[in-house]
């Protein structure tokens, strides 16, 4: 009887005091969500959901909670979205340079999945230079989704396309 | 007509807000709440429209001081994303319910 009647305060303080955290978790969902964005673009979003946090007026802690959970699990799917604007933007902002163009009239598009399966053709990037490599790498790293994989593959093929050169 | 990213059952919701009164803005909890759509949902779909020009977005000019709120981000559709919205959902429905063609989106 004691222990059941213990059990109860200390329960509903646990209830108490989660709910008073809803706030501070809403705004740590919030934050993650903003960081799974491209830097470019996490004030302009942070600040956007905590304007749409306080139109939500006098809806319960728990709601905006839950508004906030929503937000953070689709912040992904959002930063997916943007990033790839931002690196179609800098891939155009690339291409319109001088080297950029040059790189993207030596290789078109439809030759990347070749090139990143090792199947780089000499003649294709024998005139480039150390930096147009780079470049070249930079273009052919924004046609696949994920930076880090994409970037490491398609050095990989232009080293090992080297090395067989010399 | 192809539109320039994959026409979820989702975004023509978006869209049929933003095309039911063309000249007002809204921020993302209205359209989220005529669109019948989670909330937190809808801002890859906002982000994708905004990417591809078919909506603009600005903040709303108010003193945050004095309106008590932090200020809203109002988005519309653009001049261009009104006509290509009309006519994805146009091709959508022609589509799915070819006895439906000629009738208003």
């Amino acid at each position: 009887m004691i222990w059941g009647l213990l059990g109860g305060i200390f329960l509903s303080l646990l209830a108490s005091e989660l709910y008073d955290s809803c706030p501070r978790l809403t705004n740590l969902l919030l934050r993650s969500a903003s960081r799974r964005l491209p830097a470019e673009y996490r004030d302009r979003y942070w600040e956007e959901w905590m304007g749409e946090l306080d139109a939500q007026g006098d809806l319960g802690k728990l709601r905006k909670l839950g508004w906030a959970f929503w937000v953070f699990l689709y912040s992904w799917k959002t930063g997916r979205t943007l990033q790839s604007a931002v690196e179609q933007a800098k891939s155009l902002a690339l291409a319109r340079s001088q080297d950029g163009k040059k790189a993207i009239e030596l290789i078109s598009p439809r030759k990347v999945n070749t090139i990143l399966n090792g199947g780089l053709h000499y003649e294709e990037v024998k005139d480039l230079n150390e930096e147009q490599l780079d470049r070249l790498v930079e273009i052919l790293g924004s046609r696949f989704m994920f930076k880090a994989t994409r970037m490491f593959f398609a050095r990989r093929a232009l080293e090992s396309w080297r090395r067989a050169q010399n | 007509m192809g539109s320039d990213f994959r026409m979820t059952l989702q975004t023509q919701m978006v869209l049929r807000v933003l095309l039911s009164d063309f000249q007002r803005e809204l921020y993302g909890l209205e359209i989220a709440k005529a669109a019948g759509l989670p909330s937190g949902s809808i801002y890859p779909i906002l982000a994708r429209l905004e990417t591809t020009g078919w909506i603009t977005s600005d903040w709303e000019n108010i003193n945050e001081a004095a309106e008590g709120r932090r200020r809203r981000r109002y988005y519309k559709l653009t001049l261009e994303g009104r006509q290509k919205a009309l006519e994805a959902l146009e091709s959508t429905k022609r589509r799915m319910f070819p006895e439906l063609s000629g009738v208003p989106v």
